[in-house]
């Protein structure tokens, strides 16, 4: 995609007009390359700039209002375990997990099949960097973290939890190539990790 | 704490259902919504319902949002599609006739040589200077304030339907887009230099 089209479309990006395809191009593009969030932060400033300068709302709804909306919403929603297990934060482990399966599967079907004597299917191991280009940190959070503080680390450091807690209290957190030197240092200086550590490759 | 992280640090609340988080994440980001929804030509009640419809939505959201930009722009999206997907035509025109009228083309010519093209640290410097970016919004010529306008806070969404109402072609959307954007950066950027050297 040419370079003026891209910046075009990650300032409509920035002004909200994107359909939901769109949307998601960009942020594949935006979690690839850490040079288009900082273009992004300008086109962002722009936009506020232009919406700050409309005439201020004659009236707006009270907080109350709002909450009380929010509250209704909450009493209809799915709960518990498996709502959160259907939920959007999943999604990336569940896919993860889908190919885990697909990768097992062929692997026993090399075993077991009539190929035998062909070159030995190699499985993927619990690598440093993965085949899609993210790192795995193994992370042990200080006891009282909370979930919402857990919850915003990983959202600015772009991880996604894909095993964990394990036995020793650690989770295993997939975070994309490019960002893995920003979110090891978002980790240690968190104050709410205890240990952190890039997982290695299998040897 | 920067505002981004303090809009992280609520998202991630309310995504656990924290209705205090909410409540302080509707009082930061209500005027925005608001001007928008105003400014899409509804009436006082449905512009209400919009923006409670607008913090509904991202209350249910939330667990899903992955920081890539900020709150501000999330928000956006949602109050955007939301206006567009429930005013009517008739609506739409209003709004549209409410803004200032096409500017005469010497009002505000358009360069022959585009401002400079800036890298992602320069702009990103820019961006932190929200004075001058205001100061220079004010200043903008009619025809590139005319473009942003209607890309950012007009009730439609797509280029062509913004090419129609300027009576352009789509390119002359983008190009002019891209000039008003570069050359509000040439501005935000002598503002800076002009508040350093104390001028």
């Amino acid at each position: 995609m040419a370079d003026a089209e891209f910046e075009d479309l990650l300032f409509a990006y920035a002004a909200g007009s994107l359909d939901a395809a769109a949307r998601a191009r960009v942020e594949a593009a935006l979690d690839a390359d850490p040079e288009l969030r900082r273009r992004l932060r300008w086109y962002e400033a722009v936009c506020d700039g232009m919406v700050a300068r409309l005439p201020q709302p004659p009236s707006l709804p009270s907080p109350d209002v709002i909450v009380a909306a929010a509250r209704a919403a909450r009493r209809n929603a799915p709960r518990g375990f498996f709502a959160w297990l259907a939920g959007p934060a999943l999604r990336p482990a569940a896919a993860l997990a889908a190919l885990l399966i697909v990768a097992q599967a062929a692997i026993i079907a090399g075993l077991v099949g009539e190929r035998a004597a062909q070159e030995p299917v190699r499985a993927l191991t619990p690598g440093a960097q993965s085949a899609d280009g993210a790192v795995v940190f193994v992370v042990a959070f200080d006891p009282q973290a909370t979930e919402a503080d857990i919850r915003a680390l990983l959202l600015k450091a772009g991880g996604t939890i894909i095993d964990g807690p394990r036995q020793l209290g650690d989770y295993r957190i997939s975070v994309p190539a490019n960002r893995a030197d920003y979110a090891k240092s978002l980790f240690e200086e968190s104050g709410i990790a205890e240990y952190v550590r890039a997982e290695e490759a299998a040897k | 704490m920067e505002a981004g992280d303090r809009d992280l640090e609520l998202l991630a609340r309310m995504a656990l259902r924290d209705e205090a988080a909410m409540k302080l994440f509707y009082e930061r980001h209500r005027a925005m919504v608001g001007r928008l929804a105003f400014a899409s030509g509804l009436g006082e009640a449905d512009a209400a319902e919009l923006i409670q419809e607008t913090f509904l939505r991202a209350w249910n959201a939330a667990p899903g949002f992955r920081g890539q930009s900020s709150a501000a722009t999330w928000l956006r999206g949602i109050v955007r599609h939301l206006i567009a997907d429930h005013i009517d035509a008739a609506v739409r025109a209003r709004a549209v006739f409410a803004r200032p009228a096409p500017a005469q083309a010497e009002d505000a010519p358009e360069p022959d040589v585009p401002a400079p093209g800036y890298g992602p640290d320069k702009l990103a410097e820019l961006a932190e200077a929200k004075g001058c970016i205001d100061g220079c919004l004010a200043k903008l010529g009619t025809l590139h304030r005319e473009v942003l306008s209607l890309r950012i806070t007009g009730p439609e969404l797509k280029e062509r339907e913004v090419a129609k109402l300027l009576g352009v072609p789509l390119g002359t959307v983008k190009s002019r887009t891209s000039l008003a954007l570069r050359s509000l950066a040439a501005c935000v950027e002598r503002c800076i230099e002009g508040r350093e050297s104390g001028g």
